[in-house]
């Protein structure tokens, strides 16, 4: 096992916002998080790489969090946040080059060296490597930005909204490379709002509601007819194809 | 020749003296000497108190209660205080009102409304003033017989001074604080000369109080640094250049005379004590081969 | 290839750097020829040219040197630790802590008495502002409240300097109010540098580790946790460097504004923006920056009494308006 929570809780203030997740990550798997905003997907990424403080057991192959410096965590987990926000006018190279350098690697290396070819070329960032990763679109900016966490050579990327604001054509493009990721054998969580992407990129699908997982599983397990109506307060289409379901949401209840 | 210049000094000084002790007032001239008598101003206060008869005095400002800036503190403990403000002075009811050229020229316009005699003083800036002006407020006061003895007394012991300076001069640097100095046209250039000694900021062509850059200070190697006392004891970062190691360096502990700012801020009869004390330096240093 | 380049950039500073430092030794309110100047710096004799020299114009021109650098580069790191170009010392309240640190510790009296009160007055406050600013800013030290912060600190000392200085019993109050608000290298002696410089060192050292965990930050806060940088420590040594360093030297020359902010900017192209790259550049160019300030202030001539921080604010403010202007057009 990759990554273990067990029984794991977060409060903001009063509020609780995680209660008793259990969930367990193996090599080789993308899972996926579901559920309505403000159901704890983001809560439960940043929990989990201790960007807040929870209770319960979060383990990074048998290690507790709790005994895992800040500094040795960015050898087990990376991590892509929902803010994209970049400060200074860096190049996407160097970009790159700080997920490596936060693992202690030197970008003068021939093993960087080759390691940053194959991420450029996996995340087709060859066009625009030396751009200024603020004048890039949205898209790229993305790649970019995953690219630097893949630099980190993690078993474990742990990605927030990684296909927001993505037009559709680059949205099945990241799939695509999340796929190649997983045939590499590195594993993912990430959360998602779209069903369909998510029933046909994920081998696991999670979802949460008010904090809490209502259902764990394959795609076709967790999006059914019903839990959807129950959890997003929506009805939903749902077609299957050879792909995976097709699922769209109809009306609201 | 040394001789000549010195006899030369004394004689301008003597004349100049003399001359003010001629009539030469323009003041109105009141029959009836004032009985009450307000002063507003650290100098003008400290004439008063000394040339004005008993009861003659009635108030005097706050600051010639301040034994850092006023010579004659203690005696101003026996009048009242004012603040200078026109509502207090006037309820005191005042026949004569002595204040400074650089009093607040709304007060003194507001009293001389309400039909007060208001007589304004300029700073004394010379030897010579101090003995004029203790005449001129002398008659003002009704006090002249007073006024003719503290003079007089003032004057000889000027021309005592003017007698006794040595063939050698030392050259004295006037520092205060933030690194002014005192030059051609202060008073405390002619008390530095009158000691018998050369002022380097004279020298240097600065004229009355100017800054003097350290560098060019320590160039001029002064042999005796003239301080002012720190003006008041309350401490300020402004006099830590008087403890510069390049003054360090250049004098030792030795050369420094400190010359208290009461003595110098108003031209009183007083400022013999300052020239009898840089004397005494310029005499102690002046044995000992530097 | 950027390495060269970088090293080319830390040379070619360096070198101006030494020249301003010696040609700031060659100027000053006494006119002294270079033959007398070499003279004096050669000979063993105590003449007044090497009285000035040695105890006046070099203490000056180091000073200038390690004020700029301080400032730079602290400058450098605040601007990468909040992640904001308009940042500077100043803003997070340091320096004017540091001041009202000096400005206690003379109008209570303790330097009479304690000559080594000043600088650590001025350093223990400035170390108490550093040490509120997280507090005030809430335990995870938001960049924004951190900012906020640092101005609500910066002006509870300034009016509390003004308050000093207001009630103050010294008639010299009003040059002070100068000295601590405008800043000034004027005749300080090597005493001055001898007193601050460990906390020069300490502060220089704690800003310098910085450089690896501002580059992460570059991505984020969030994302910077997880490239094993510790924020709380990464914050501390920014602060704490800061308090240190800038505290030492403002509580030498006053407030002295602008070289943090202006000179990160000016290197920040030359090192491709990125934040660790520019903290060596920045305080060498903060050293070029503030000795070529004061070599102005020196030919405008002792009379003008023109002070240090007037002319850096009058380059800099200036500045400000531009980058206010350029920012404003990256929005749009």
């Amino acid at each position: 096992m990759l990554l273990q929570l067990n029984n794991v809780s977060a409060n903001y203030g009063q509020r609780q916002v995680l209660s008793s997740i259990n969930l367990e990550i193996g090599r080789g798997e993308i899972v996926g998080l579901i559920g309505p905003n403000g159901s704890g997907k983001s809560t439960l990424m940043k929990a989990l790489v201790g960007l807040i403080p929870s209770c319960g057991e979060i383990s990074y192959g048998r290690q507790p969090l709790s005994s895992i410096s800040v500094k040795q965590l960015s050898r087990h987990v990376a991590y892509v946040a929902q803010e994209r926000d970049v400060a200074w006018d860096l190049t996407v190279e160097r970009v790159l080059a700080l997920g490596c350098e936060a693992v202690g690697g030197s970008v003068r290396t021939p093993k960087y060296k080759e390691q940053r070819k194959q991420i450029i070329k996996s995340l087709s960032l060859e066009t625009i490597r030396k751009s200024s990763i603020l004048q890039v679109s949205g898209g790229e900016k993305t790649r970019a930005l995953l690219g630097r966490a893949l630099m980190q050579k993690t078993p474990l990327i742990v990605a927030d909204e990684p296909t927001a604001g993505l037009d559709p054509e680059h949205q099945l493009e990241l799939s695509e490379i999340f796929q190649n990721l997983r045939e590499q054998g590195t594993s993912m969580l990430v959360s998602l709002h779209d069903w369909t992407y998510a029933a046909r990129l994920c081998t696991t699908l999670v979802m949460l509601k008010d904090g809490k997982v209502v259902a764990c599983g394959t795609p076709e397990q967790v999006l059914t007819q019903e839990r959807v109506q129950d959890v997003y307060r929506v009805s939903a289409q749902i077609v299957k194809t050879e792909q995976g379901p097709i699922i769209t949401p109809a009306a609201r209840l | 020749m040394k001789n000549a210049v010195k006899m030369g000094i004394g004689a301008v000084l003597l004349a100049c003296l003399s001359v003010s002790s001629l009539p030469a007032c323009a003041e109105p001239d009141d029959t009836t000497a004032p009985k009450r008598v307000v002063s507003m101003n650290l100098c003008t206060d400290q004439f008063a108190m000394l040339l004005a008869q008993e009861d003659q005095l009635l108030s005097v400002s706050k600051l010639a209660s301040d034994p850092n800036l006023s010579v004659m503190s203690d005696k101003a403990s026996n009048f009242k205080v004012n603040y200078g403000r026109a509502e207090e002075i006037f309820l005191m009811k005042p026949d004569l009102v002595i204040a400074g050229t650089y009093t607040n020229q709304t007060t003194v316009q507001m009293l001389r409304r309400l039909g007060i005699k208001v007589v304004q003083v300029s700073p004394v800036r010379t030897l010579f003033g101090v003995a004029s002006e203790l005449r001129r407020l002398g008659k003002l006061l009704d006090r002249e017989e007073k006024a003719e003895q503290i003079a007089s007394q003032f004057e000889t012991a000027i021309q005592h001074f003017v007698q006794g300076q040595p063939d050698e001069k030392l050259r004295a640097g006037v520092y205060y604080a933030n690194g002014y100095t005192a030059g051609d046209g202060s008073l405390v250039n002619e008390l530095i000369e009158t000691a018998g000694l050369q002022n380097i900021a004279s020298n240097l062509g600065l004229k009355k109080t100017s800054k003097l850059p350290l560098e060019i200070l320590i160039l001029e190697n002064p042999q005796l640094l003239v301080e002012g006392s720190q003006f008041s004891d309350k401490p300020a970062l402004a006099f830590e250049l008087l403890a510069h190691p390049a003054l360090m360096r250049t004098l030792g502990n030795n050369g420094r005379v400190k010359v208290d700012d009461k003595f110098t801020i108003c031209g009183l009869p007083f400022v013999t004590q300052a020239i009898e004390k840089l004397a005494r330096e310029s005499s102690r240093l002046g044995v000992q081969p530097k | 290839m950027k390495y060269t380049s970088d090293a080319v950039l830390i040379w070619a500073l360096s070198i101006i750097t030494a020249t301003l430092f010696l040609a700031s030794l060659m100027l000053g309110a006494a006119d002294l020829s270079l033959p007398q100047l070499i003279n004096a710096a050669l000979s063993t004799q105590d003449t007044p040219v090497s009285t000035v020299l040695w105890e006046i114009r070099v203490p000056r021109a180091l000073l200038g040197v390690i004020t700029g650098a301080t400032l730079g580069l602290s400058g450098a790191v605040l601007q990468g630790l909040l992640r904001n170009p308009l940042a500077e010392p100043g803003l997070i309240g340091v320096s004017s802590s540091a001041s009202l640190g000096a400005v206690i510790a003379i109008y209570t009296g303790i330097t009479l008495t304690m000559p080594f009160a000043l600088p650590i007055f001025a350093l223990a406050s400035a170390g108490i502002a550093a040490a509120l600013l997280p507090l005030l800013a809430g335990g995870r030290g938001q960049t924004l409240t951190l900012i906020l912060a640092g101005v609500a600190i910066s002006s509870i000392a300034t009016a509390l300097t003004s308050l000093a200085l207001n009630l103050s019993p010294n008639p010299f109050a009003a040059m002070e109010i100068v000295f601590w608000m405008l800043g000034s290298l004027n005749d300080r002696s090597m005493q001055h540098l001898y007193i601050i410089a460990p906390f020069i060192m300490v502060g220089w050292g704690l800003l310098f580790v910085t450089g690896k965990g501002l580059n992460a930050l570059s991505l984020g806060e969030e994302t910077a946790h997880t490239m094993g940088v510790s924020l709380p420590t990464l914050r501390f040594c920014a602060i704490a460097g800061t308090a240190a360093s800038v505290g030492a030297v403002t509580a030498v020359t006053g407030t002295i504004g602008f070289i943090g902010l202006i000179v990160p900017h000016l290197l920040r192209k030359m090192v491709d923006d990125e934040p660790a790259r520019l903290l060596l550049p920045s305080a060498l160019a903060g050293a070029c920056l503030l000795t070529l300030a004061d070599i102005a202030v020196k030919l405008f001539g002792p009379q003008s009494n023109l002070k240090l921080g007037v002319l850096t604010a009058l380059v800099g403010a200036p500045f400000f308006l531009w980058l206010i202007l350029k920012q404003r057009r990256a929005l749009i």
